[in-house]
């Protein structure tokens, strides 16, 4: 009987170690398309005509306090305390190994203790290296100052680089609500962009155009691409030269959309 | 070395060589055709070719002993199913990307007149791209000939680029399979030794110029083949680092 329940337990633990091995395969099978944007598009408003000149920008970070670590998928309170990623993979670890000796105290079998106890030091680089990863991503965000570069990106869009003293007769007012990088699903490893702002154009008699953006890999402003999504590791690659990547294009693209709707041709 | 541990190390060897993909792609200039310029700082390259016409898909499925001998209309019933499934696969990955793509509608009468040719014509054209492409090692450009096969297809269209994808299920060599398996006792490699081949090109309109090819192995069991897991992670694995095209907000057409 003994005999019997050992290689049971044996193959129950090869079995996982083979779906452990296996990632590359697994992963693609199940999330093959995860990143895909399931979008509902909203339809973007549009100006019939704007005279290009006389037009004053006001870009408003209307964040609360507080919300960019709400709006990253990865806590700065987290990537503060780096330890803490270790310690969590350490639990993990020692998780697995508690699993492991209950296995062997159920069934004396001083394998599965041992398989136990060897995936405690994986896990807990894994949960070290997931901390780091968190960190960079966390600092390359906090880094971009957005409003300021959809600033210059419209400052160009607009005036062509040579902004002339505003007239006061027209006030463009982008009031960004959030961005950031989301999972694409709760626990997720794909982060995707969000960027989420408002549109407000006012003459001296009052608004006279009101427009959203909407940017995420679930809802989208229909004149706007599909957002990007990457995995953590490949955000947190190079110093997180990605997320600058993704934000400067993020930039380029909104002001875009924001000189069309009020009527602007390339 | 136990017998268990050999068999599970052979069944992961078997099992990572067997799930594989690749990609090459031109490093050189693209050139799109359905704008003129992009407006904005935005760095692309096979991206340019926002507008994308999939040809087809071509799968050839040889018989597998494990469904018996299906009957003819069996036969393109299950053919059909497939390259329906890939091509919406394909469709819904690209267009994830960015990427405005539409199948090649072969039976499109403004598009035929446009060409001047019959669908059994642009079929035989198709055929001529599908074979240079098999026989082509990676980094190779087509001749001139094939080249102009592209050119001559796309420009109707007002497409960037023509997406070519073609692939074969390869059952398992069922003699030489059982003779090891028997002799090995691991009789459930067998479900690993079948393979589906895929393979994608993307071809630029402007030039006739091959710009991305992906090429990806799978293996599948008995059954697995029917799961709507297997075809669907083939545009993943056929185009996994294409980079996002350039958004339509961004041409100046």
């Amino acid at each position: 009987m003994r005999p019997f329940r050992m290689k049971l337990i044996s193959a129950a633990f090869t079995g996982l170690l083979a779906i452990a091995t296996l990632p590359g395969c697994a992963k693609q099978l199940a999330t093959a398309d995860r990143s895909g944007n399931r979008s509902t598009d909203r339809r973007p408003r549009q100006l019939e005509k704007i005279p290009p000149r006389g037009l004053d920008f006001v870009i408003r970070d209307r964040r609360s306090v507080g919300e960019v670590s709400v709006q990253l998928a990865v806590s700065p309170e987290v990537s503060k305390a780096w330890p803490d990623g270790f310690f969590a993979g350490l639990a993990e670890g020692g998780a697995a190994g508690a699993v492991g000796v209950g296995t062997a105290l159920l069934f004396p079998m001083y394998q599965g203790a041992a398989l136990g106890v060897l995936l405690v030091p994986p896990l807990a680089v894994w949960g070290y290296a997931n901390s780091r990863q968190n960190a960079t991503v966390t600092k390359a965000l906090q880094d971009i100052d957005f409003p300021n570069r959809l600033q210059a990106s419209l400052d160009s869009r607009f005036f062509k680089n040579s902004r002339p003293a505003p007239a006061g007769d027209l006030r463009l007012e982008v009031g960004i609500i959030r961005y950031g990088l989301l999972n694409n699903v709760p626990g997720g490893e794909i982060l995707c962009l969000k960027v989420d702002a408002t549109i407000v154009l006012t003459a001296s008699d009052g608004v006279i155009f009101e427009d959203d953006v909407f940017w995420s890999h679930l809802t989208r402003s229909e004149d706007l691409p599909p957002a990007r999504c990457a995995s953590l590791g490949k955000f947190a690659a190079k110093d997180g030269a990605l997320v600058q990547q993704v934000f400067d294009e993020a930039s380029e693209i909104v002001s875009a959309a924001i000189f069309r709707r009020l009527g602007g041709k390339p | 070395m136990s017998k268990m541990a050999q068999c599970l190390g052979a069944m992961v060897l078997v099992l990572c060589s067997a799930c594989s993909s690749r990609v090459w792609q031109y490093r050189g200039d693209i050139t799109p055709t359905s704008y003129q310029r992009i407006d904005g700082r935005i760095e692309r390259s096979v991206g340019k070719l926002r507008r994308l016409a999939v040809a087809p898909i071509r799968f050839q499925n040889v018989l597998d002993i494990w469904e018996g001998w299906p009957t003819e209309p069996r036969k393109v019933e299950q053919q059909a199913e497939v390259t329906g499934r890939v091509m919406s696969a394909t469709l819904s990955w690209l267009s994830a990307r960015g990427y405005e793509a539409a199948p090649l509608d072969l039976h499109e009468v403004l598009y035929l007149e446009k060409l001047g040719l019959t669908p059994e014509r642009v079929t035989e054209q198709l055929d001529t791209l599908v074979a240079w492409m098999r026989s082509s090692d990676d980094g190779a450009q087509p001749p001139e000939s094939t080249a102009e096969i592209v050119r001559r297809l796309g420009r109707p269209l007002n497409v960037d680029g023509i997406v070519v994808v073609e692939g074969i299920r390869r059952p398992p060599n069922i003699t030489a399979t059982l003779a090891v398996l028997t002799a090995s006792l691991s009789w459930p490699l067998v479900f690993f030794e079948g393979k589906v081949e895929m393979r994608a090109d993307i071809y630029e309109v402007a030039t006739g110029k091959v710009v991305w090819r992906g090429k990806a192995r799978e293996f599948y069991g008995a059954s697995v083949f029917k799961s709507q897991g297997l075809v669907g992670s083939v545009p993943a694995r056929l185009f996994g680092e294409l980079e996002h095209a350039v958004p339509r907000v961004l041409v100046e057409e």
